[in-house]
């Protein structure tokens, strides 16, 4: 063998070795300007193409937001070989076509920018027509992008419950649209322009990872949500209220039907809306009187209370660990029915008093507040503290001192509705593919029980009279049973420090109709205004539009026949 | 004579070897039949190929138009039946009037 020859190539092998890795340093840290300008160089533009999503149905299957497939037209304006006449021509047809102004084509065609959007948003079956201007004119340089939008045709119906995909990354950007991304899909890819050593454009494209792109329906009707908000827009020019929401939910599955809320938006145009908050999930309020069916319960349950007893109610007043609460009325002796239908403070405060905290506490832990209910992004828990002293029971049994989420009263109202349970409420019914076929549903669940038999029985007999005869009693109907209660919280005023005396935040809870009770019903408001001067504001008035102008209206739709003598047909 | 001789010497070569090239191609022939029958086999598979992929780009392209266009079907039926259009149209066109229970019957099936 001959080993010199054997050296001799192994010699070179090893210095041709070297001599790329000193060029590579050399590329990689000495020349790396060089190399990095004549990169940028070659960099055109970037454009992003947002994938299309996953559609979202009503419960009726009603396209509540789809991806329609567009188109983007951009040019290389620094690269068109064309006359300025032709230019002109081009513009021309093009705004025909696109209907968008011939002069802002123009001027971007003459402009010298390497890479230039000339339209988005173009419906797709105008390609042909497009490709034809681009080939009857040579026109190289306009480039189609196959993109898509996200369109919501009920405009705002629901905007606030389903919100929007953002426009920049093709992403849920707020609401069940944000909530549902994993499922949903979406995104964007990327497409990069750039030119080669020749200097001609070339594009290379950046896709994300693949994902399965599902179709979601929702528990809501968007007839339903439609009565809901038009309801909500009476209330809403009657009171000139800061927030509210209806929410309208099934109390034996949980389903949510509706969620009107105020402020809302329209997800097709998201942008222009500073507040895209849904009044109903992301805020929690004092809940004033909505508490005290909760005390009597609890009383009930812990056999602290004898319904046939009288309880002073202190003629309005009482002073507990020095501090005075007053009533909105002067009541002397009230029973506990009393208490409920004219919401007497005094008397329910009474009544806590001769709880454990312990059991009132635990009662209303086990009704769900004080906890996110886990199906809305951002969704806030409210606060509930153990009650350590006399005030804080008193205080906590007229609903003030802690706070709850209007989606929290509905599923706490519910439970006295549906015979006791606390079901989970939810939005999201399920998921369907191209077939419209269920891949997945979701099913009502019992979180557990919350009420007796007999503390049921009682509540639905006290609250029918709260609206037939109490404080709710301008809201109630003609034809159906509605059990309800009403809440006024005093708004704590940072200016007095103290609370205010003309800012609430009003309330109705209930369900309808009371014999088998088909929906729950929450409407909330924000510092509802007063209609005249000397009006006193209270849950009952300001929720009364809602209710005159929904509960009839929402049996008619379900054909239900009216359930309460009186009502011409029974 | 001379010059006789060799041309008919290499007629008589020529006929060799033309009958040699004769019994070589009958040989082959065969071959030559299956080749060329593969070949043209393979030109007309790759045509009717690309006759395929030019139909199924075809398609492909009107059915990229026609989901297009059912979407925006899909779009503008839901916006056409949205309520709030047709509350408009019921009330403000056609002047109807919401229906109270006052005015219903409600048909009893026994």
């Amino acid at each position: 063998m001959n080993y010199k020859r054997t050296y001799f190539v192994v010699f070179l092998i090893t210095i041709g070795f070297f001599i790329s890795i000193l060029k590579l340093i050399y590329i990689q840290f000495i020349e790396k300007d060089v190399y990095l300008k004549q990169i940028k160089s070659q960099y055109i533009g970037k454009e992003k193409v947002i994938l299309p999503r996953g559609t979202i149905f009503d419960r009726n299957k009603r396209y509540m937001a789809i991806s329609i497939p567009t188109l983007k037209l951009y040019t290389r304006p620094k690269f068109i070989k064309m006359s300025d006449e032709e230019k002109y021509q081009v513009a021309k047809e093009l705004a025909t076509i696109l209907k968008v102004s011939s002069y802002k084509l123009l001027k971007k065609l003459n402009s010298d920018k390497s890479f230039s959007i000339l339209a988005t948003d173009i419906n797709r079956s105008l390609k042909p027509k497009i490709l034809e201007i681009k080939k009857k004119y040579g026109f190289a340089e306009l480039g189609i992008i196959e993109t898509s939008t996200r369109e919501y045709p009920f405009k705002e119906i629901a905007g606030s419950t389903i919100g929007f995909v953002r426009k920049d990354n093709g992403l849920g950007g707020a609401a069940m649209e944000y909530k549902l991304n994993d499922k949903l899909g979406g995104g964007f890819a990327e497409l990069v322009f750039l030119k080669n050593a020749a200097r001609k454009p070339f594009m290379i494209i950046k896709e994300p990872e693949k994902r399965k792109i599902e179709n979601a329906v929702l528990t809501i009707d968007v007839n339903i949500q439609y009565m809901a908000e038009e309801a909500l827009k009476k209330l809403i020019k009657e009171r000139h209220p800061k927030e509210a929401s209806v929410i309208i939910m099934n109390p034996k599955t949980g389903e949510i039907l509706a969620n009107a809320t105020y402020p809302n938006y329209d997800p097709n145009i998201y942008w222009k809306f500073k507040n895209q908050k849904n009044v109903s999930f992301h805020n929690a309020y004092e809940i004033g009187s909505l508490a005290k069916p909760f005390v009597m319960a609890t009383a009930i349950e812990t056999g602290k209370i004898n319904l046939n007893q009288s309880i002073y109610c202190g003629n309005g007043k009482i002073i507990i660990d020095g501090v005075r609460i007053k009533d909105h009325k002067p009541f002397k002796y009230l029973t506990p029915a009393q208490v409920l239908i004219y919401s007497s403070n005094i008397g329910i405060i009474k009544v806590a008093l001769n709880l454990n905290p312990m059991d009132f506490y635990k009662k209303l832990k086990d009704l769900g507040f004080g906890e996110k209910t886990g199906i809305f992004p951002g969704e806030a828990s409210g606060i509930l503290k153990p009650f350590k002293r006399k005030i804080d029971v008193a205080y906590a049994s007229i609903g003030q001192s802690w706070i709850a989420t209007p989606i929290q009263i509905a599923v706490a109202y519910s439970a006295i509705a549906n015979g006791g349970y606390r079901v989970k409420p939810y939005i999201v019914k399920g998921f369907i593919n191209s077939s419209s076929k269920y891949i997945e549903k979701n099913k009502t669940k019992v979180i557990r029980k919350v009420f007796d038999k007999k503390t049921i029985r009682w509540l639905k007999k006290i609250l029918t009279l709260v609206v037939e005869k109490g404080t709710a009693k301008s809201g109630k109907s003609k034809y159906f049973t509605i059990a309800g209660k009403t809440g006024t919280a005093q708004k704590y005023d940072p200016q007095i420090k103290a609370l205010s005396n003309d800012k609430f935040y009003t309330w109705f809870a209930g369900f309808f109709p009371v014999s088998d009770p088909k929906f729950t019903i929450v409407v909330f408001a924000n510092e509802p205004k007063k209609i005249r001067k000397w009006e006193q504001i209270g849950g009952g008035k300001v929720s009364s539009t809602v209710l005159n102008n929904l509960i009839e209206r929402l049996m008619f739709y379900y054909k239900e026949k009216p359930d309460k003598k009186g009502g011409r047909k029974n | 004579m001379k010059k006789h001789n060799a041309i008919s010497f290499n007629q008589t070569l020529d006929k060799r070897e033309l009958k040699k090239d004769i019994n070589f191609a009958k040989k082959y022939l065969k071959h030559f039949i299956f080749i060329s029958f593969i070949l043209l086999l393979i030109v007309s598979y790759n045509y009717k190929n690309f006759q395929l992929n030019e139909e199924i780009t075809k398609l492909n392209l009107e059915k990229q138009f026609l989901t297009a266009k059912n979407f925006q079907l899909k779009q503008k039926i839901t916006s056409l039946s949205s309520p709030q259009r047709i509350e408009k149209i019921a009330t403000q066109k056609l002047k109807m009037k919401p229906v109270t229970y006052k005015e219903v019957e409600f048909l009893e099936i026994k």
